[in-house]
């Protein structure tokens, strides 16, 4: 069985390092630094599950959930450090699957929920 | 190889005090909190001082506005006068051509000539209009009146000539008695009657007792002549007048009713007195007795006004005690000054309120930015200790190969230092949203059993190193509505804090009960206690006991803090049960319901009123 492709927009390059290495453990991972980017490759590939970053430069998160076009329905896994009531509720609203707090989980916790969140949709 | 891995306080107590003392200055917005009362005090001095000065003001111009007053009254008087004047010498000079027309003029035909004109009626002051014969001393023993009615003249006199009374017509009955008085009998009649027939014009006498008011009548009256000679018109010289004098046409009357026909409201002021004199005599033939308070303080304001040849002076004179009694500058004073307070209260009040709500602005401002701030920096501190868990959860977990005992060791315990570091952080981040009012619970259903068997696992390690026992008493099927997150939080800080000041070989007790609508949950250890005057200060940001333990366990002294407010934010509260040397029991109390509240209020100013 072929690797499920993970698309992951973040702009901070540790964590974007340190995510897209406990991803590719069991992943296919493409990995960008920004909103705009993201939406490039989105919208030019195939990706089984997009990670997305609230709090970034050039394009957020929240402007990435209003501009992207989800035809494929593809689960969003909207992860930041923000964890204000009306940020979560907007993001969810905004079309994302789930909301995880990055500093929550452990690598095998991370790879756990995309994993479950694969297999739920 | 051991190695003491530590991450003790990250807040030392340089910091807490710094921290403190700019705390402190933000929470104690009461600088210039004296302004407005100062502010108050000015407005109130000013205002006395303007009373004072304008009820001065006041009395001066309502004086003045009542000394105008006055002269303009006066003013209307004299007009009056000297217009009643002309009248008079036309209403003369008319009757006086009827001896031009009918030389031989009887009582009847005068009397006829007034009834047919107006001129008594239309001058209701005149008391009469009569005629005067002029009898040159030869004729005076043979007088006899036009009509032959045997009158006399009276009183008897040693003259060169007589002037009876021949005529008269008047509205009011007139004694018959009066007939044949000679007018130059009396010096002021003398010298009027002289003068007319000396000029040729109406002449006016000084003040005289009418001879019909009898003697005893103090009533002053005038009388003005006007001279009929026996040629057409005046004579040219005095030597010709005094020859052809043929009598005089007169009219008696009163100064006070001819003050009197004027309209009543020219003399209606009760502050004042009308008074008319005659100058040249010096003579009071008129006064009003409006009474006043003290005779001290008048002000006497006059006019003159020359009337057939007579020089009249009409006065006003207003009492001071009047004056003032209308315009108490003691009352003007009395209102100025409470007016005045009253201002200066208002001020201070409103000026209070703009100063209270400009420190309110500043104080949430501050807040806020501090809020902003520590956000931004717990984000910050957040993003590198999230990378650092990924890369240490990697080795621990066995990404890049299974490790040796003594490294799995040493992982476990950077991982677990770099979680406790996370937690901080997080705790930080959920403080600032505290004191903004911002911790909005996301409430479901959840069941308090599962959450507290997951807090008392991730701190087995942490009790399991004091030989602590942790005993859960919960059912496991209660279910409450709440946050899961902020349930964590709480359950994690009051555990963790019994097992911090917990004594080796302790033992730490958790239930949870429902009581009707309201969860109840002990957390309770045997440790060191506090201290009753203490339990206040517990729940401040920032506060640690002072004991040898919390030194040893060192802490962010935010964790009751923080409690306390997650609880507020379920609408609960939380107790504290405690007794030194025995041990120590929170007492949660969360309502089984979560009650959605209206956006913007307190949850703090919430949990108040119900606590009412």
């Amino acid at each position: 069985m072929a690797n499920k492709r993970i698309l992951l927009i973040e702009d901070d390059n540790t964590l974007r390092d340190a995510f897209s290495m406990v991803l590719s453990k069991e992943f296919d991972v493409v990995a960008v630094a920004d909103g705009r980017l993201g939406l490039y490759e989105a919208e030019s590939r195939d990706f089984d599950l997009i990670l997305l970053d609230m709090l970034m430069p050039v394009m957020d998160g929240r402007a990435f959930l209003r501009a992207y076009d989800n035809k494929k329905n593809i689960p969003i896994i909207v992860f930041s450090n923000l964890d204000a009531k009306t940020e979560v509720d907007e993001a969810i609203s905004l079309g994302a699957t789930r909301y995880l707090l990055k500093s929550w989980a452990s690598p095998k916790e991370l790879i756990k929920v995309v994993r479950d969140t694969l297999t739920e949709v | 190889m051991r190695v003491e891995v530590s991450v003790d306080t990250i807040i030392d107590s340089h910091m807490r005090n710094t921290l403190l003392e700019t705390l402190g200055d933000i929470y104690n917005p009461t600088k210039n909190g004296k302004m407005p009362i100062l502010v108050g005090l000015f407005v109130i001095a000013v205002g006395v001082l303007a009373s004072v000065m304008f009820s001065e003001v006041i009395v001066r111009r309502s004086n003045t506005d009542l000394l105008n007053q006055n002269n303009q009254q006066i003013a209307i008087v004299s007009s009056y006068i000297t217009y009643k004047g002309s009248s008079i010498n036309q209403i003369l000079s008319d009757s006086a051509s009827l001896f031009k027309i009918k030389p031989d003029l009887l009582q009847e035909e005068w009397n006829k000539y007034f009834n047919q004109n107006d001129a008594l009626r239309n001058n209701p002051d005149l008391l009469l209009v009569g005629f005067v014969q002029h009898v040159p001393v030869e004729g005076i023993a043979n007088y006899e009146s036009p009509e032959g009615r045997g009158v006399k003249i009276w009183p008897k006199t040693e003259s060169d000539y007589a002037s009876p009374i021949t005529f008269i017509a008047s509205l009011s009955p007139m004694k018959d008695d009066i007939y044949g008085y000679s007018m130059s009998s009396d010096t002021s009649r003398r010298e009027a009657i002289e003068k007319a027939r000396d000029t040729g014009e109406a002449v006016m006498t000084a003040p005289v007792n009418l001879v019909q008011d009898g003697k005893d009548n103090k009533l002053l009256g005038v009388l003005i002549y006007f001279p009929i000679y026996n040629y057409d018109g005046v004579p040219d010289t005095i030597e010709e007048r005094r020859a052809g004098l043929r009598g005089f046409a007169y009219v008696a009357m009163r100064p006070g009713d001819l003050v009197e026909s004027i309209d009543e409201s020219v003399l209606a002021s009760s502050r004042s007195n009308f008074i008319i004199t005659d100058v040249s005599a010096n003579k009071k033939m008129y006064a009003t007795n409006n009474p006043h308070g003290s005779n001290e303080g008048i002000i006497s304001q006059s006019q003159d006004v020359t009337l057939s040849g007579r020089q009249w002076r009409i006065t006003l004179e207003t009492y001071q005690s009047t004056l003032q009694r209308w315009t108490n500058p003691g009352i003007t004073f009395v209102l100025g000054i409470l007016t005045s307070v009253g201002i200066g209260f208002a001020f201070t009040y409103l000026l209070g309120l703009r100063m209270y709500r400009m420190n309110m602005e500043g104080e949430n401002e501050i807040a806020r930015a501090k809020t902003d701030l520590l956000a931004l920096a717990s984000h910050q501190l957040r993003t590198p200790a999230s990378g650092v868990k990924q890369y240490i959860g990697m080795l621990r977990e066995g990404f890049v190969g299974k490790l040796k005992p003594d490294q799995q060791r040493l992982v476990d315990k950077a991982y677990y230092a770099n979680e406790r570091q996370i937690d901080i952080v997080n705790q930080l981040l959920y403080v600032a949203k505290a004191d903004a009012d911002q911790l909005r619970p996301r409430t479901t259903v959840l069941k308090p059993s599962k959450i507290t068997q997951d807090v008392i696992s991730s701190l087995e390690q942490q009790a399991f190193s004091k030989s602590i026992t942790i005993d859960c008493e919960i059912d496991e099927d209660l279910e409450i509505e709440a946050d899961p997150r902020y349930f964590y939080m709480i359950i994690d800080n009051l555990v963790n804090n019994a097992i911090k000041y917990s004594e080796e070989n302790g033992e730490v007790i958790v239930s949870i009960n429902i009581v009707k609508d309201c969860m109840v949950m002990k957390v309770s250890d045997k440790g060191i206690g506090i201290d009753k005057d203490n339990y206040d200060e517990l729940f401040e940001k920032f506060h640690r006991i002072d004991s040898d333990l919390s030194q040893k366990e060192g802490g962010t002294g935010l964790g009751l803090y923080l409690v306390k407010k997650l609880v507020e934010a379920h609408h609960g509260k939380i107790e504290i049960e405690s007794t030194i040397g025995q041990g120590t029991t929170f007492e949660v109390f969360i309502p089984t319901k979560f009650e959605v509240e209206e956006f913007g209020s307190s949850q703090h100013d919430n949990y108040k009123k119900r606590r009412k």
